[in-house]
């Protein structure tokens, strides 16, 4: 049924079209990357591009970075994630409050993914099934979700340390904090095993051409006989999966989940896949870009306090990168409608 | 897809259990503490209503306890606890306060739960004749007879002398604030930066950074400091969310023998943090205190006894390694 869609002449047009402004995008993001780390590494000095330096980043943009991969899915079929945030708090929580009660770390671990599974699942049905729209649909379930957190939290963080058992703090440390391979942190480790898997499943799988001709454009991708709804639930699935990957991370970092972790998190993860050339408008994106836009973010934050620049000046700076970033999106995709005229206009949803 | 319906039921019914459970549990818990002897000595008994923010959290408990202890001490007093399910239930406290206008309290101990809805209901009592003491969290008018709580500013200067202590005078310093703009968080900050500007010329703060009361955050941003300033010798974290961050930075990047970290607040977290060393000392806020002078001023002012400020610092007690273990430290820390 997806070969068929694929192999048709018109898709296979668009594919190529959009593959050359991805690798541009990509390239782009990639060379504003290397640029701000040449100016960065030589306004401090060198400090800047010193190895602990570069692993302290990896370890920092880690969060956002694995928030990011789930909301590119969701961003890819047209939705958004306002609730991500929310998620790996949940998840975050629900997996300290697990290992408290004395249930073994991974099968704890398990279980807070499962949590953010039934928060993506939920998030899903809300918008397939419901037919709210994902922005406000989710920004709902933000509230609930946090409602959820605090819930299980009791307002309060849940420690691992208050345990006292050295052994079972030490475990959970090391999934939040400890290195391997000399002195790569573990969580980034994790970080790169999720990219990979996901962007295997982005652009090598007959799902992952599913979900970019669900965001190109629905009513088309229903015709050709795609299960619209079945691949967008799937999407929010899997953000919610991510999200509370991350918020057992975060967890186990402090050896303690917070119930207001990961509290504006979805916004970052938004802002690094549009940097990386992830379309808010959908049909767009991917999970190498994505990293990409969480470090361009991690390197200009870590560069910007080497440099000593006040708090508040970092906030505007930051704000305008990202403002840049999507008008840019915007200009180029305006510019690509005007140029390939035959394929379908999906600013206006109408043939041209 | 009929399947997931069922799922999703199911988690629906299960979360309202949950919340129904919570619900009559927190309900609207008005505990006798003393019971009333029910004899006809009513008139030499004090009957005070303590109206926290919510009843079922630790910290009101304690409150409640101080309070009660007090009462038992003073012998006459009579404390009953009320208080709304929950700190957001505001309608829920204003008609706490007034239906205890209407009853036979002679006088009242209150947190507010929100700042401008009160006033009115504390001018009414007070038009009644109830004395009103306000702890914690106060009013937008002084329109009560007296506010007990920590004065940030003086608790702020607290940590920046024992930072001071802890690093030999000297050095640089940074901080991490909890939030840009939040008045505790600008009382704490500029107290700290005064009393090192006044009394330490030899320490320099080299930086502020906002964490949002989010401990990862607040460990990147004291990463970076510690990457930015080799030389740095502390770091303050202004409540328990960025202690707890900062403290992970500097255990990350092994850095706790040499760079001090000097926090706020209590929570296991910190216990945890002090325990090991990480955390080298806190401001420790006494809800205690607030509890149990809350109900002496009530019986003050009952005798006529007007306190000569309405503004009532309660104090934080400076909870570090060496003293943490003392007895009276202990009871301060698990209070």
């Amino acid at each position: 049924m997806f070969s068929k869609l694929a192999t048709s002449n018109k898709d296979v047009k668009t594919s190529v079209i959009k593959g050359k402004s991805d690798l541009f995008q990509k390239f782009l993001a990639f060379g504003v990357l290397i640029i701000l780390s040449i100016f960065f590494g030589a306004l401090t000095k060198g400090n800047f591009l010193k190895l602990d330096n570069l692993l302290t980043i990896a370890l920092q943009v880690t969060p956002y970075a694995i928030l990011g991969f789930g909301l590119t899915f969701v961003l890819i079929t047209g939705g958004t994630d306002l609730s991500a945030g929310s998620v790996l708090g949940f998840g975050g929580i629900v997996c300290a409050k697990a290992i408290t009660m004395g249930v073994s770390i991974p099968v704890s671990i398990v279980i807070g993914i499962l949590a953010g599974i039934i928060a993506g699942l939920i998030n899903g049905l809300v918008v397939t099934k419901l037919n709210v729209t994902p922005f406000i649909a989710t920004l709902g379930t933000q509230f609930a979700f946090r409602g959820l957190t605090q819930l299980v939290g009791q307002g309060k963080p849940v420690s691992i340390r208050a345990i006292g058992d050295q052994n079972i703090i030490s475990v959970f440390q090391f999934i939040g904090s400890g290195t391997i391979f000399g002195k790569i942190p573990f969580p980034t480790v994790i970080m790169i095993v999720a990219a990979i898997t996901l962007g295997i499943i982005l652009s090598k799988t007959a799902f992952g051409r599913r979900l970019f001709a669900v965001g190109s454009n629905e009513e088309a991708a229903r015709l050709s006989g795609i299960n619209v709804i079945k691949t967008k639930l799937t999407a929010y699935i899997i953000c919610g999966a991510t999200s509370s990957m991350a918020g057992i991370l975060l967890a186990a970092r402090l050896v303690s989940a917070q119930s207001n972790a990961g509290q504006g998190y979805e916004l970052e993860g938004i802002a690094a896949a549009v940097i990386g050339g992830t379309s808010v408008m959908g049909g767009e994106g991917g999970i190498l870009g994505t990293v990409i836009g969480a470090f361009v973010m991690g390197v200009l934050r870590n560069g910007l306090n080497l440099l000593k620049v006040d708090a508040f000046v970092q906030m505007v700076i930051i704000g305008t990168i990202i403002v840049l970033g999507v008008w840019y999106d915007t200009a180029r995709r305006k510019k690509q409608s005007e140029s390939i005229m035959p394929v379908i206009n999906r600013e206006n949803g109408k043939n041209i | 897809m009929k399947k997931l319906f069922g799922i999703l039921l199911a988690c629906v019914l299960i979360v309202s259990m949950l919340v129904g459970c919570t619900g009559t549990v927190t309900g609207d818990g008005a505990n006798k503490t003393t019971p009333s002897s029910g004899k006809t000595g009513d008139s030499e008994i004090i009957k005070i209503a303590l109206i926290t923010k919510m009843v079922d959290s630790p910290y009101w408990q304690t409150v409640k306890r101080a309070a009660e202890e007090k009462a038992k001490e003073l012998g006459n007093v009579e404390v009953t606890h009320l208080g709304p399910p929950t700190e957001a239930d505001i309608d829920k406290q204003v008609q706490i306060v007034e239906t205890c206008i209407n009853s036979d309290y002679d006088g009242i101990i209150l947190a507010a739960c929100d700042i401008d809805a009160l006033v009115e209901p504390v001018r009414k009592a007070k038009e009644s004749g109830i004395p009103v003491v306000m702890i914690d969290s106060g009013i937008s008018e002084p329109v009560y007879d007296a506010f007990l709580s920590t004065n940030n500013v003086q608790a702020g200067a607290e940590c920046a002398k024992l930072m001071a202590e802890l690093i030999g005078g000297e050095g640089q310093v940074a901080i991490i604030n909890f939030a840009a703009g939040t008045q505790t968080a600008i009382d704490r900050e500029t107290g700290f930066t005064e009393e090192i500007k006044k009394n330490y010329p030899n320490i320099e703060i080299v930086g502020v950074q906002y964490c949002n009361a989010d401990p990862t955050v607040a460990a990147n941003q004291a990463t970076d400091f510690i990457t930015a300033y080799p030389d740095l010798k502390g770091i303050w974290g202004a409540n328990d969310q960025s202690a707890i961050g900062v403290a992970q930075a500097v255990t990350e990047q092994g850095k706790s023998e040499s760079i001090i970290v000097v926090g706020f607040d209590n929570s296991d977290d910190i216990k945890a943090g002090l325990k090991s060393g990480t955390i080298k000392g806190t401001a420790v806020q006494m809800p205690t205190v607030m509890g149990s002078e809350g109900v002496q001023i009530v019986v003050d002012i009952l005798a006529g006894k007007a306190p000569a400020d309405k503004a009532v610092d309660t104090g934080v007690t400076m909870v570090t390694t060496e003293n943490m273990n003392d007895p009276k430290i202990q009871a301060i820390l698990n209070q």
